[in-house]
């Protein structure tokens, strides 16, 4: 008896431990029905069948149920986007490109739900960022070309370098689409920039998984993989 | 990870070790005594349903009403949302055989721990959540809209209603006159469903005001903000 009630306290406290080291919400939540479990577990062989009973119908189906009801509406990401070649553009259906599939990495490591809608010009696409209607703009911007404003905030996932056409600077990705147009380019490498993602200011833990996201994709090399793919 | 969460974890299993020793494990044997006494008085096995709804039904009733106002307090704060289009769901063949197996399951095990609260572990409160977490399951695996209105059909919104106002009298008849019971389980022997007097009624009443009032914040939750 005495150790049948250790070893279940036992799996109740790594239960507990997994919980708040879940990496996901949704994660968290399934670690949190199975902590129920060992909690009804526990309570019957010290003698409270009742309660447990109703342990078991609350903590293990109910509340988790409800949970999981609230996570997956939460977590609906709105992206718009400004079609760009390389970067993010549709074929056949589908978005394809680097930022995209940088998209799809977070979208996967925190199970969030990404919907997407196009846009023609970057300051439209500002302007529903602002009115609320989306979440994330991208398109292959770059941290000079968008003045700072108050409602979002820039988040550099990858460095750039801007080269000097002449009398105009333009950054690696518009290099490469005037190469294809024009014969002969005399482009001057002038200064360090950074693509970036523009973030409404009103998602706060979307930055923040964002932020850690990029930076496990940094250590992992995967966002390495990607670039060589796409440039 | 960083040395703050390892920190809380440690401090953490600390705790846990030290409450662990703490618990006697042996039966305390002076309260035999009482728990006679009680089961003499009550004449019902479970002695928990005994205290709950016979020598403590004072905060039994305070249980109901709180969770009344809980309940009345999720409806208020999501009336405010607006409803969203409830569409079709993606439903697979046989989560929807095996949903409305489980529902049918589970009316007759809620039938049976609340009919059966004072003879075995069960009671209003578990049955009520059984059934509620049941048709949450159906609504989400197979049709919401299938789900929703049941609770129109079946009037739950007047019979919920009644079984507050029913419970309230009884609990405090049993508050005012505590040898009130019916009269019920005086010819029938100990163990039988009818012997707890007017437990299994009161039992049915809250598993009935849990189960709406349950099913209504999850519907309503679900309601104002779509389904999965």
């Amino acid at each position: 008896m005495l150790f049948t009630v250790t070893a279940f306290s036992v799996f109740y406290l790594i239960t507990a431990l997994s919980v708040i080291t879940a990496k996901t919400n949704f994660k968290a939540v399934i670690w949190y029905g199975i902590l129920g479990f060992f909690a009804s577990v526990i309570m019957l062989l010290l003698g409270a069948p009742d309660v447990a009973l109703t342990q078991f119908t609350v903590g293990v189906t109910l509340v988790i149920l409800v949970y999981i009801m609230a996570i997956k509406k939460q977590r609906r990401v709105r992206i718009g986007y400004v079609p760009t070649p390389h970067m993010i553009y549709r074929s056949n259906n589908t978005l394809q490109g680097l930022e995209w599939e940088i998209i799809s990495r977070i979208q996967v490591l925190e199970g969030y739900h990404v919907e997407s809608r196009e846009f023609e010009g970057t300051s439209q696409a500002v302007e529903a960022l602002k009115s609320g209607n989306i979440d994330i703009v991208c398109g292959g911007l770059i941290d000079d070309n968008v003045q700072n404003l108050d409602f979002f905030e820039k988040i550099p996932y990858l460095e750039t370098v801007l080269f000097k056409i002449d009398d105009r600077e333009v950054d690696y990705i518009h290099l490469k689409m005037l190469g294809k147009t024009m014969e002969k380019i005399e482009a001057v490498p002038s200064r360090k920039s950074y693509y970036i993602f523009l973030l409404s200011n009103r998602a706060d833990d979307l930055k923040n998984f964002i932020i850690s996201d990029l930076i496990e994709l940094k250590k992992t090399g995967e966002l390495k993989n990607i670039v060589e793919r796409y440039l | 990870m960083n040395l703050k969460r390892i920190l809380a974890i440690s401090i953490v299993c600390y705790i846990f070790v030290l409450f662990f020793f703490q618990v006697d494990f042996t039966a305390a044997l002076e309260a035999q005594s009482k728990i006679n006494t009680l089961v003499e008085k009550v004449k019902i096995p479970n002695t928990v349903t005994a205290v709950y709804l016979r020598s403590r039904v004072y905060d039994t009733l305070f249980e109901v009403i709180v969770f009344s106002v809980g309940v009345l307090g999720v409806t208020i704060m999501l009336k405010a949302e607006p409803r969203s289009e409830l569409s079709e769901q993606t439903i697979f063949g046989t989560a929807q055989v095996y949903s409305s197996g489980i529902m049918a399951i589970s009316v007759t095990i809620f039938l049976y721990v609340v009919l059966n609260g004072h003879i075995s572990p069960g009671g209003g409160f578990a049955g009520g959540v059984i059934l509620a977490s049941s048709v949450v399951l159906y609504g989400v695996s197979s049709s919401f809209i299938k789900a929703l209105s049941h609770y129109e059909k079946l009037r739950m919104k007047i019979l919920e209603n009644i079984a507050l106002v029913i419970i309230l009298s009884l609990m405090t008849m049993g508050l005012s006159f505590p040898n009130f019971t019916f009269g019920l389980n005086e010819a029938q022997s100990y163990g039988s469903i009818l012997s707890g007097g007017v437990i299994p009624l009161i039992n049915l009443l809250i598993g009935l005001k849990v189960y709406a009032g349950a099913w209504k914040m999850a519907s309503e939750f679900v309601v104002r903000r779509g389904t999965l």
